[in-house]
């Protein structure tokens, strides 16, 4: 493919997206479509398509991965840099900004109290986002054994999810490639 | 120093942090809480619900957060900018990375096997990522202990509303926020 966008494009692009959008990285998805889809025409619908599943395969943080890919593909390595840059540089000036002048705010009583209601209830969303994931991905419920040992292994064992991580993708690596074959 | 500490722990967590936006979290909490003292869980807490309300993936946010703090009370405000962009920058770079080997390489047709058991198994260990991350944020400071049995009870209450009522009403996040926050400010 002909690098046809150039960097400074991509870079206004992202930075305006990351701009515009509230929560988790997914929302970033919708936007982005219309923009470099329907109203730049910069790839096919089903080019684009394949890209976010690429985006979602790989690890990181998911607007990361998307902004790289999206511009690996539009400009050569130089558009992905362009796009990882347009979409951290701003959040980065935004959130510092926000850190800076919220901080002190948080030991005000009415916010305080605020807080101290929204704190468990944080706590809360993420369980229900645990179980809602694995009520797609478990059938049994003696499959369920196994996240709940995971979980309690991190946040009681203190363990590194990131070694949880790397033995379960290693573990199951090697059985399907070294194990299953010989059974 | 610190520079580089954050820098290569964000890196890890690039590299590594597979199962999506919230599975992230909990090597995030992990890192930033009990790894390292960058955050108490009260901060990390309160950075998950201002992210849900401002731009930002969470991750990136706790990049920018973790820099910031980790370095403020030692170097001042001028550094904990630099240390928040070494933060960010180690937590983009394997997504360049792997930008780049997935564009390049073809992954070889003998290891289709291996990668599709290795991804079904972390698909069902990513409830259990995501569940370590809400038991990590449990914590003293965010739920309150047995010593302050009303801050305790409130919060267990709290919990639970929202789990049944997320999982079960389909209440939508946003106002669950809000209902605890009013339900925080009459009783807590």
């Amino acid at each position: 493919m002909p690098n046809k966008v150039s960097n400074k494009k991509i870079l206004a692009t992202f930075a305006r997206l990351a701009l515009t959008n509230l929560g988790n990285g997914y929302m970033m998805i919708a936007p982005l479509r219309k923009n470099v889809v329907e109203q730049k025409h910069w790839l096919t619908e089903e080019r684009f398509s394949h890209l976010v599943a690429k985006a979602q395969l790989i690890p990181g943080a998911f607007s990361f991965n998307l902004s790289a890919i999206i511009g690996r593909e539009l400009a050569g390595s130089k558009g992905a840099a362009c796009a990882i840059a347009g979409t951290g540089v701003p959040i980065l000036l935004l959130f510092s900004l926000l850190v800076a002048v919220f901080s002190p705010m948080r030991h005000w009583s009415l916010i305080a109290s605020a807080l101290n209601g929204m704190r468990p209830a944080i706590i809360g969303l993420l369980a229900a986002t645990a179980f809602r994931v694995g009520r797609q991905s478990l059938t049994s419920p003696a499959q369920w054994l196994y996240p709940i040992s995971i979980a309690l292994i991190i946040g009681y064992g203190h363990l590194a999810p990131l070694y949880v991580v790397a033995l379960t993708f290693g573990a199951g690596f090697v059985y399907g490639k070294f194990v299953k074959p010989q059974l | 120093m610190i520079y580089a500490i954050l820098f290569i722990s964000f890196i890890g967590v690039g590299f590594f942090g597979f199962g999506g936006p919230e599975a992230i979290l909990s090597m995030l909490a992990h890192l930033a809480t009990e790894e390292h003292n960058w955050l108490t869980q009260s901060q990390f807490a309160d950075l998950l619900i201002v992210s849900r309300f401002v731009p930002g993936e969470a991750s990136l946010n706790a990049a920018t957060l973790s820099g910031y703090a980790a370095s403020l009370s030692e170097y001042g405000m001028a550094s904990s900018m630099g240390a928040s962009l070494a933060a960010m920058v180690g937590l983009a770079l394997p997504s360049y990375v792997w930008a780049e080997l997935t564009y390049h390489l073809r992954i070889p047709t003998t290891w289709h096997d291996g990668l599709t058991h290795a991804l079904a198994l972390l698909k069902q260990a990513i409830p259990g990522l995501i569940g370590g991350a809400a038991i990590i944020l449990a914590s003293a400071d965010n739920i309150g202990t047995l010593q302050s049995p009303w801050h305790l009870g409130i919060s267990l209450f709290i919990m639970l509303f929202v789990v049944i009522g997320n999982v079960v009403f389909r209440i939508n996040a946003a106002a669950l926020l809000f209902l605890s926050a009013l339900a925080g400010i009459m009783l807590l």
